[in-house]
């Protein structure tokens, strides 16, 4: 019996699973092809081009480890670094709050409840650009919105775009406009909580806050970690508005790192070094998801 | 039921037929075949066949990366639509790109190493050149000689062969011949007393009307002068002092903007204006189209006669729009010359297998009929200087209401190109000289004497690293 089963386990398969293995991949060949030629291939060959110095007109020249050396030595590379670093470090953190408290809000009892939560997620569905055209109005100096409102409390108008003090702010600021995806994460996890604990909770005497901090927060936690890892890989690939509303200005106080990668490649024409710092982008996201993870185990709770 | 499809079996066999026509259609010979970031060999040749042949030819299609802003467009539908009419066989398929200054260049190297280059491009008389180094370009010199195509090649203009040669062989045929001069919008001047402009005047009038001009705490702002905010347009300035920011305007190999002289007009032009004289409008004043001279909050603005549709024509002044302006020369200081900028604009033709095609539409477009549609609908001067004389001085007079025209001429007479080198220009700015340069000194961050000198060194390092490619 058991000889029998051991044969059993080098037989090939048959035509029939073959047919059905091969019936498997041509169904998934548009993404096994899609992903092959527009992902792997370019990514592979980027590794390549970190070698090497291309303008794109000429034929590539190898170069060495020149970029990686000159990545660490170039102080925008490592400004640009500061600058995705300084904006993930507050924006994360305000929209994970932000969008935390709009879920809370919205999953009571109100009046066209459906129609807030819409309208909070219609801004995703706004084409980047087009938003950053909106957003470059709202902090006009001149005759943006956001003046005019802190004019009714008597603040003066600020050059938000054109201040290097003030840019970075702005730009975080901002950020908060696209927070619905993680609000409708939040607001589905909400609803998938146990009516039974906060029952209990109230029977023991928790008070609203209390059930907040027990009960909702640490059931949450899997989904704030995740809406954080996604947000954080967001921010370190912020580009749009920076490209469309300041051009990394002024003075490169909105220099962020894949705007830098955009530069070196597309505006400089150096290829092999915008590849390199690709890479360093790579690496870095990678690096940070990997330590979220890692620090993932000691506060977030998955129910058994 | 016997012989009938499972939805298994439906969907496998719709995938199958999909593949396969996916297949078939990926071994269909190309649409039209460019090697392009390759030379292709054959299309160096001298062209081969005759200029007047009536033959009727087989279709052939086009691509045209078309430079120019809002007011070139149209220019450019007419002479294609004309174009197509004339030789129904062709089709010209423009490609137009959006804010050019920032992403044409861009967009034809990516079509260039994507192997798919225009078979017609739009150029800037100082750019183009790194691409025919690179052997990217058709030099045009046996299709000139060949069709006896002289007149667009104007002469006693500086900067004219070196916007249209490299090396001995000719490769832009020009559109336009440019030069800038300063605009003033009248009605300031009216306003505050203060006569016009004349294209006597100096540098040091010129910042007194500025100052005089620029009233700004009211709600409706008014500035003197409408800086540009860029080297290029700044080199008008440095012009005056007779001195340059290369050791040579062709394929330099030293940069000399930390020059005392230089240093010192940069300061005013690209930093005092905004910061200490407050003359002109800073970016966040214009951020939006808001404070410029076409708004009338701007009194001068150093500008190209591309800008004449902005400000005045027919249209416009219907609706009772318009900013009436006319045009001076550029204030005179202590370079006796009164060196002005000028340069060549036009087409080269990338090299493809179409190069011939592709050159009846530069032949046909650079002619006078198709030249003066380019230059009435886009305000700017046509590609020969009897035309300038006798047409467009007198059509600018009569559409955009510009009496001083002839100042164009007297600033061709003084003329010289901005520099042209291995290293692009456009390059040298973005990566160097405005984050390095401009960029502290419009904020008012630091001052020219500080800057300069390390723009001279990073410039310094793009140039070295293109003689040591060279050798």
């Amino acid at each position: 019996m058991i000889a029998t089963t051991r044969r059993a386990r080098f037989k090939l398969p048959s035509v029939l699973v073959l047919g059905e293995w091969a019936q498997g991949y041509l169904f998934a060949s548009p993404f096994i092809i899609g992903f092959a030629v527009f992902i792997a291939f370019p990514m592979l060959y980027s590794v390549v081009l970190a070698f090497q110095s291309w303008d794109l007109l000429g034929p590539a020249r190898w170069v060495g480890f020149s970029n990686l050396t000159r990545m660490v030595r170039d102080t925008d590379a490592n400004l640009s670094l500061y600058n995705s670093g300084f904006y993930t470090v507050f924006a994360v953190p305000l929209q994970l709050v932000c969008s935390f408290l709009l879920a809370l809000a919205l999953t009571q009892r109100l009046r066209a409840r459906d129609l807030y939560r819409a309208g909070f997620y219609m801004p995703i569905i706004v084409p980047a650009v087009a938003s950053a055209v909106v957003w470059q109005r709202v902090f006009h100096p001149e005759f943006g919105i956001l003046n005019d409102v802190l004019s009714w409390f008597g603040i003066a108008p600020k050059a938000w775009l054109f201040d290097t003090a003030l840019v970075k702010p702005a730009f975080i600021f901002m950020s908060l406009w696209m927070i619905g995806r993680q609000m409708v994460i939040f607001i589905a996890g909400l609803g998938n909580i146990p009516q039974s604990l906060y029952e209990a909770a109230s029977i023991d005497g928790a008070g609203p806050l209390a059930r907040l901090r027990h009960i909702t927060i640490p059931m949450m936690t899997p989904l704030i970690f995740y809406n954080m890892v996604i947000a954080i890989i967001n921010s370190f690939q912020t580009f749009v508005p920076a490209k469309i509303m300041t051009d990394g200005g002024p003075e490169k106080a909105t220099l962020f790192v894949v705007l830098n990668i955009y530069n070196q490649g597309f505006k400089f024409f150096n290829m092999g070094y915008a590849s390199a710092l690709a890479w360093e982008l790579f690496i870095i996201v990678v690096g940070f998801t990997i330590a979220q993870f890692y620090l993932s185990r000691s506060w977030v709770y998955y129910e058994e | 039921m016997e012989g009938r499809l499972s939805r298994r079996q439906f969907l496998l066999l719709s995938g199958q037929g999909l593949a396969a026509v996916a297949v078939l259609a990926a071994c269909a010979p190309a649409a039209e075949p460019t090697k392009a970031a390759q030379p292709a060999s054959a299309s160096t040749a001298a062209p081969t066949k005759a200029a007047a042949t009536p033959a009727p030819k087989a279709p052939v299609s086009l691509d045209y990366l078309v430079w120019g802003d809002t007011a070139d467009i149209p220019a450019w539908e007419q002479i294609c639509k004309l174009y197509m009419e004339r030789y129904p066989h062709a089709t010209i398929k423009q490609t137009v790109v959006a804010d050019p200054g920032n992403n044409f260049y861009p967009k034809l190297q990516t079509m260039i190493a994507g192997g798919t280059p225009p078979h017609i491009s739009g150029f800037q008389g100082w750019e183009w050149q790194t691409y025919a180094d690179k052997g990217l370009l058709q030099p045009i010199d046996d299709y000139v000689a060949r069709d006896k195509f002289t007149a667009p090649f104007p002469s006693g203009i500086g900067g004219a062969e070196q916007s249209t040669k490299r090396k001995g062989k000719l490769y832009l045929v020009p559109m336009q011949i440019a030069t800038m001069l300063m605009f003033y919008a009248k009605k300031p001047f009216d306003e505050a007393g203060i006569p016009y402009p004349t294209n006597d005047w100096t540098f040091e009038q010129f910042l007194d009307i500025a100052k005089k001009l620029t009233k700004t705490s009211g709600t409706v702002k008014m500035f003197g002068y409408q800086a540009n905010g860029s080297w290029f347009r700044d080199i008008s300035w440095i012009l005056l002092t007779g001195k340059r920011e290369f050791d040579s305007v062709e394929d330099p190999k030293r940069a000399l903007f930390s020059t005392p002289e230089v240093a010192q007009m940069v300061q005013i032009v690209a930093s005092d204006v905004y910061n200490t004289l407050k003359v002109s409008p800073t970016a966040a004043d214009t951020a939006s189209g808001a404070n410029v001279i076409e708004t009338g909050n701007c009194a001068m603005k150093y500008e190209g006669a591309w800008y004449f549709p902005k400000l005045n024509t027919p249209e416009l002044r219907e609706q009772k729009k318009q900013v009436e302006f006319d045009v001076v020369l550029m204030p005179k200081g202590a370079d006796a010359k009164r060196t002005h900028r000028a340069w060549l604009e036009g087409l080269a033709i990338p090299k493809t297998k179409l190069a011939d095609d592709a050159w009846d539409f530069v032949h046909f477009a650079a002619s006078e009929e198709a030249d003066k549609i380019y230059s009435q609908v886009s305000g700017r001067l046509p590609n020969t200087m009897e035309l300038v004389e006798k047409w467009w001085i007198p059509m600018i007079q009569e559409r955009f209401q510009v009496k001083n025209g002839k100042a164009f001429i007297d600033a061709f007479k003084v003329s010289q190109i901005d520099v042209i080198s291995g290293v692009p220009r456009s390059k040298m700015w973005s990566q160097v000289v405005k984050p390095v340069g401009w960029d502290p000194l419009m904020a008012g961050t630091a001052r020219a004497s500080e800057v300069l000198p390390k723009v001279d060194a990073e410039l310094q390092k793009l140039l070295d690293e293109y003689w040591a490619t060279q050798k």
